[in-house]
């Protein structure tokens, strides 16, 4: 089973790199390209969070991200330690648009609502400090 | 942020010509979108044929740029990248912002209103 680790800073300058190898790795794991913007999307959301909300966007800190094809669901992992997600934003409710309220329309906080839409699983443990956000989603690959 | 702003047929085009709308370039484009805005509420085209991709500060971005204009404002968005449009979907914007494969349709679709 092929898997990948990427590193990086805690620094957005950092993110496009880290997203780009890990749409390339996705599609070296056979992904179909559709699945892998998505799984690009979600991950660079998951990582901006831990730099803006987890560090404060302080830099220096260390932000690992896996990725790996177990049969045909693929895993991707965040892992830092920043402070975790609080219980509260977890398990807020998704709130859908309404085209016909433009006024009402939240301009943030879409990240895990973007996580939920594209994965089967979003997981989150917090131990010790070190926090790890877990995607998961079955794919078709494309061989 | 690097931008262009032209006008076509009266409708105000907004080019933007990065190729990342995201949480670094988001407050600039807010804030050139907010001053275009302030100047002339009339018709307005963001052009995203240069951008591979946005993050969700970037979507918030033209969400707050959307608002600015109101129920009444004319706003569309032009030449969606897949990444772009796969965004715009997975956040349901693809049923709130018009949006057309090119800037003249975009242009044609707003003057049309």
């Amino acid at each position: 089973m092929a898997s990948y680790t990427f590193t990086i800073d805690s620094d957005f300058d950092q993110v496009p790199d880290l997203g780009a190898r890990l749409r390339a790795s996705c599609e070296a794991m056979g992904l179909q390209s559709g699945d892998a913007i998505e799984i690009e999307i979600c991950v660079v959301e998951a990582v901006n969070n831990v730099i803006e909300h987890g560090l404060n966007r302080r830099a220096g800190h260390p932000i690992e991200v896996t990725a790996r094809l177990d049969g045909s669901t693929f895993i991707t992992e965040v892992h830092d330690t920043g402070k975790a997600i609080p219980r509260e934003r977890l398990e807020a409710k998704d709130v859908e648009p309404d085209p016909d309220d433009v006024l009402s329309l939240s301009e943030r906080g879409r990240g895990l609502a973007t996580m939920r839409a594209v994965m089967d699983d979003v997981s989150y443990a917090s131990r010790n400090g070190h926090n790890t956000l877990t995607l998961s989603k079955h794919v078709v690959p494309v061989r | 942020m690097q931008f262009e702003e032209r006008t076509i047929d009266n409708v105000r085009v907004l080019s933007i010509l990065q190729p990342r709308l995201d949480v670094r370039s988001a407050a600039d484009f807010k804030q050139t979108v907010a001053d275009m805005i302030a100047r002339d509420r009339g018709a307005i085209v963001i052009d995203l044929g240069k951008v591979s991709f946005i993050d969700s500060t970037g979507l918030g971005a033209i969400v707050s740029a959307l608002k600015l204009v109101g129920r009444d404002g004319e706003l569309a968005v032009a030449a969606l990248s897949e990444s772009v449009a796969t965004l715009f979907k997975l956040t349901r914007m693809d049923k709130v912002f018009r949006a057309y494969p090119t800037v003249d349709e975009a242009v044609s679709g707003v003057a049309a209103k």
